[in-house]
């Protein structure tokens, strides 16, 4: 039986095919789909903020880009018995822009950018990406073939 | 802070709401022409499920306008109305238009929206004496879930819980429904209340 496993903002689920995991609402958030094509094994993460560095409480370590993505990837790795993971990603729009605002500031980006760095650190290539703009997304992770499906509200569904 | 104060201070803030939302409620019935009914404000902390569980599901598209508290250090109200609604809203501001664009509808709501803002700044500026100005609105349609997560996180709101202040609107009955939200920056309420003297 398949079974469509929800991620909720600041959170992150690891499961195996035939299930699928789906995130709703990304905004500027970003939700990275990691798999492991042997295992047929994927993590799904919704993080809400690049950085954890000037936080005090960082008890909720999925919500950041820094600490969710090198735990993912280790529990990932670790589960699935596999190195070598494929990673899409999509989010990380400005929904809302106020002329005052420059690009530089606007959380989106600066999601977009940590989770690309972050990425890197963990010697892992963005396969594909759907990001930025000003449109909200929502994934479904689908764990047999690592399709990604984005809807967008109004638009046509991309899949990554 | 003792449980008198902090009750105070939540009775206060509750009141405050109340009051914008009463004049807004009131021009918003000017504008369209006919009665509009308001609920008890909601002033309430709660984690992203329970909102979406109790207020409004995460995958519901929604028409959303916003607007910025000058300043830098307030925050900004949120106007969601269902897309539908927003039809309906949009023929009442413009009885002879018959047919009508979806850019013509998105430009009656970001005015409409735009009198609702101005007239509960206004309540809220003859209460703690001070003037406070809103940017002009903008708009967007998408999925509450994606809306209410960038607004919260935009304002610096970074918490698993949120505070939501909201304001319901009617009319016709339940017919039309729209919500007033006010999204506070950091210390935003502390603020208001020390201006207002609480």
């Amino acid at each position: 039986m398949s079974e469509q496993i929800k991620v909720g903002i600041s959170d992150y689920k690891l499961t195996t095919a035939p299930n699928q995991l789906v995130t709703i609402g990304l905004g500027s958030c970003v939700g990275i789909a990691l798999y492991a094509p042997k295992a047929k094994m994927g993590a799904l993460s919704h993080i809400m903020l690049p950085d954890s560095t000037s936080f005090s409480d960082k008890s909720n370590w999925p919500k950041f880009a820094d600490l969710a993505l090198p735990k993912i990837v280790d529990e990932l790795r670790e589960t699935a018995k596999e190195e070598k993971l494929l990673v899409k990603i999509a989010g990380g729009a400005s929904m809302f822009t106020f002329s005052s605002e420059s690009s530089i500031l606007q959380i989106g980006q600066r999601n977009i950018e940590a989770v690309r760095t972050c990425l890197d650190d963990l010697d892992l290539t963005i396969l594909s990406e759907h990001v930025g703009g000003k449109m909200g997304r929502s994934m479904f992770v689908d764990l047999d073939t690592f399709d990604v499906k984005v809807r967008m509200v109004n638009r046509e569904e991309f899949v990554l | 802070m003792s449980k008198d104060h902090s009750l105070l201070r939540y009775d206060a803030l509750q009141e405050v709401v109340n009051i914008g939302g009463g004049h807004a409620a009131t021009s918003l019935s000017k504008m369209i022409g006919r009665p509009v009914d308001m609920d008890v404000p909601f002033v309430e902390v709660l984690s992203y499920d329970e909102v979406y569980q109790n207020i409004q599901s995460d995958d519901t598209i929604v028409k959303a306008v916003l607007s910025e508290l000058m300043g830098k250090k307030y925050g900004v109200f949120l106007f969601v109305i269902d897309p539908e609604d927003a039809d309906k809203v949009a023929h009442m501001l413009l009885p002879e238009q018959a047919d009508m664009s979806e850019e013509l509808i998105d430009s009656a709501l970001k005015e409409l929206s735009n009198i609702i803002f101005q007239s509960f700044l206004q309540a809220v500026m003859q209460l703690i004496n001070k003037p406070l100005i809103a940017s002009l609105p903008v708009m967007t349609t998408d999925l509450f879930g994606s809306i209410l997560s960038s607004v919260y996180i935009q304002q610096e709101q970074f918490n698993d819980e949120l505070f939501i202040i909201k304001n319901n609107f009617y009319s016709e009955g339940h017919k039309i429904e729209g919500s007033l939200y006010f999204v506070p920056k950091p210390q935003a309420l502390e603020l208001l209340l020390t201006q207002l003297g609480i």
